[in-house]
């Protein structure tokens, strides 16, 4: 497919309108072929990430002192407060796993986005647009059916509400396409922000019509953005009334610091949960003032992560840093928020050749409910993933 | 109510639903609550092939820059996206408004030079950006690239369907145009942008859907982008006669490309309302007075209502960090509508 009509094809069928970014193409017409061992390596761990997140946060949940580590804000503290005991703790969650494969053929986990995962429309069109031209290939996509599952199961009764920042049209492509997909199956499916729901008697509404089901496509560090009583109007709805996809808990793990936990923490799991942690999860610290002449020492061996970072933002590989970038960013962290940042070892991810030029590839496995539900790959120029990265269809040889 | 719901929509589809009969249960989200008032039966060549394109895929076309375009990264198809949304009830939309902005256009485009080495960016409310967009294109050969970025919504703080009812108007002329190779790859940009994006005039309630949006950098082209294709001036063309400066989200992109050499001028849309005073402006120069030549002569002189201008930092609504609270004006008065800035893109999903 040329890839003219593949930008087109992205913008109209599967509402993917941001395929350039800075005046360059950011999707590519040729697929990655991923060798079918490590397509079904990488399935397996991101079931086993899966289960240990899922155990993760009922304890976190369970015992409040856990928090600490994780320097929650006060809404954030205020959301997992509203979603303890609640039942839709335990709905089928959408996370997607990052991971990048050492020189030495090993899977490092990158990013565990649990909170509210992106690039459906990337995942999902260039998968079905380009693996049509390799039917002799597995699609590993059916990302959109899965999530029909996890939000409403087989019942064609229930109204979903779509919530995203309704300004940024980099999140109406996600919530487009999924409105569209499941509007095409006759689930009847709205869109607006967090704002516009309202309670109405013992259900919530959306513009005047009763929801059942909350698509929250909206980060959960960003309700302090909202005005004090919508949010905790919001709150208290997803609290009362209505079943969240994902639920508040989820940020537990969205939060870089969760690598540092269990780390930490290795004590509280079980023999081959602190294995699968030790192969797969890049050592993690917490930021501390006192070793930064450590940090700088170490420089090309460590990467810093701020806890809220998103889409490769406010990370900083200590190997693509000039010394004077790296001192300066120990510096200013030091003095203004070193309890929000953790240090990681930094690990060499094997480039892989696409069209020519050598890219970092970074894999990042949807899992909904416990099941693998598709890929969305990304190559980059250099080891950082980042939102400028390559967005490429990802088939199993 | 489920029931009757469920027989609607159980194959049928969104567009069908909305069209056939859910509007009494859901009277607030149906494309028949879209404002598509001053709807024309035909279209800007004064035909009703306009039909041929009210879907996605044909407007886009009409619209996009040619092949092989340096603007193509450029145009965001967005909008246009939404129509495969709204379905029959789109019409092409030609206002008052418009019809005066075709008289100012016109007269631009028919009496002012726009050389080689200047892009165009017109600032106007939606509707009329598209018709300055179209009249350079027919009269000056200037490619527009439409930056509209956001859909329309019954509850919309933006009535972009307006925007979507002008760019139909006009999609059958645009499409003759680019058929007859009126516009060649090499054309200079025009930057159709919707003054109304930021909804500055507006007050945001919980009961509307906040569909305004700001442009990045990241959306428009960068300086060496600009110098590859010969761009050295831009001229920025807002609505009022006292249009003094850039709106806030361009602020910084307009202070980088001026840091970078680019030099801008302004010049305000309603000057051009009357042709005589164009007209006298234009003799007046050319007689001798004006008449000029020199690296030290204003190239912004030239334009009967040009006026230099010099992007400088200032407070925007957009100013400092979210951390620092400076960008919560706009963020706190948005329904919801923005969850944070980002200055290089925006967006929440990880």
């Amino acid at each position: 497919m040329l890839l003219s009509e593949l930008v087109t094809s992205l913008s109209t069928d599967y509402f993917k309108w941001d395929c350039y970014i800075n005046g360059r193409c950011c999707v590519s017409a040729t697929p990655v072929f991923l060798r079918r061992q490590d397509y079904e390596e990488l399935v397996s761990l991101a079931r086993q990430f899966d289960r240990l997140i899922k155990k993760t946060i009922q304890m976190v949940m369970e015992n409040t002192a856990l928090r600490r580590p994780f320097g929650f804000s006060r809404v954030e503290q205020q959301a997992l407060d509203s979603d303890r005991g609640r039942p839709s703790r335990y709905v089928s969650l959408v996370a997607r796993y990052d991971f990048c494969q050492t020189y030495k053929g090993q899977w490092k986990a990158a990013e565990f986005n649990t909170d509210v995962p992106g690039g459906h429309p990337e995942a999902v069109g260039l998968n079905q647009l380009l693996g049509r031209e390799f039917p002799e290939h597995y699609n590993p996509d059916h990302l959109l059916a899965a999530l029909q599952q996890a939000l409403v199961g087989d019942s064609l009764d229930k109204t979903v509400a779509v919530l995203y920042a309704t300004g940024f049209s980099e999140d109406l492509q996600v919530a487009q396409l999924i409105r569209n997909y499941l509007t095409k199956r006759g689930i009847r499916t709205l869109l607006g922000s967090p704002i516009n729901l309202q309670r109405r008697g013992n259900h919530a509404e959306l513009f005047g019509e009763r929801i059942d089901v909350i698509y929250r496509y909206y980060p959960a560090d960003w309700l302090s953005a909202l005005a004090y009583r919508p949010r905790q109007e919001f709150l208290r709805i997803c609290s009362d009334l209505t079943t969240q996809v994902n639920p508040f808990a989820q940020i537990i793990c969205q939060n870089k610091k969760i690598s540092a936990f269990w780390w930490k923490q290795q004590n509280l799991f079980s023999r081959r949960e602190q294995d699968l942690i030790q192969k797969h999860v890049p050592r993690t610290i917490g930021f501390r003032r006192d070793r930064q002449h450590e940090y700088k020492s170490r420089q090309a061996e460590l990467v810093l992560k701020r806890a809220h970072g998103r889409m490769g933002e406010q990370v900083l590989l200590g190997d693509c840093a000039t010394p004077e970038e790296w001192a300066q960013a120990l510096a200013d962290i030091a003095a203004y928020e070193p309890e929000q940042w953790t240090v990681q070892e930094y690990f060499h991810t094997r480039p892989v050749l696409h069209e020519d030029k050598k890219m970092y590839p970074c894999y990042g496995v949807y899992v909904i409910g416990g099941e693998v539900a598709g890929l969305y790959t990304r190559l980059s120029p250099t080891p950082r993933t980042a939102y400028d990265a390559l967005n490429v269809a990802t088939l199993v040889v | 109510m489920k029931a009757h719901r469920k027989i609607l929509t159980v194959g049928l589809g969104l567009n069908l639903a909305w069209v056939t009969g859910c509007q009494s249960d859901y009277p607030a989200l149906s494309p028949a609550h879209l404002d598509f008032s001053d709807g024309r039966v035909t279209d800007s060549i004064g035909s009703s092939l306009w039909k041929d394109f009210r879907q996605s895929r044909k407007l886009l076309e009409a619209w996009s820059p040619v092949p092989d375009s340096p603007w193509t990264p450029f145009a965001k198809p967005t909008l246009f996206s939404a129509l495969d949304e709204i379905g029959s009830k789109v019409q092409p939309i030609y206002t008052p408004a418009a019809q005066a902005a075709e008289v100012q256009a016109r007269n631009f485009a028919r009496h002012e030079r726009v050389p080689n080495n200047t892009m165009l960016i017109v600032d106007l409310p939606g509707e009329e950006t598209v018709v300055w967009g179209v009249a350079l294109a027919r009269e000056c050969k200037l490619q527009p690239v439409a930056t509209f970025n956001n859909w329309p919504h019954q509850r919309g703080i933006l009535k972009a369907e307006r925007v979507l009812g002008a760019l139909l108007y006009y999609a059958a002329e645009m499409d003759k145009l680019k058929k007859a190779g009126a516009l060649s790859s090499a054309a200079r940009p025009v930057l159709m942008m919707d003054s109304n994006r930021l909804g500055l005039a507006k007050t945001v309630k919980d009961t509307d859907f906040d569909n305004r949006y700001y442009l990045l950098e990241s959306d428009l082209p960068s300086s060496a982008q600009l110098k590859s294709a010969g761009i050295e001036h831009i001229l920025y063309v807002g609505s009022n006669q006292d249009v003094q400066e850039e709106q806030d989200d361009l602020n910084p992109y307009f202070k980088a490309l001026h840091d970078s050499g680019i030099d801008f001028a302004i010049l305000s849309a309603q000057a051009y309302t009357d042709k005589g005073a164009v007209l006298a402006a234009k003799e007046r120069r050319e007689s001798g007075y004006y008449h000029r030549s020199g690296s030290h002569f204003p190239w912004w002189l030239l334009y009967y209502a040009g006026r230099g201008h010099t992007p400088i930092p200032r407070p925007t609504l957009f100013s400092g960090t979210p951390a620092q609270g400076a960008s919560r004006r706009f963020i706190r008065t948005s329904a919801g509508g923005f969850g944070g800035y980002h200055g290089i893109q925006s967006g929440s999903g990880g």
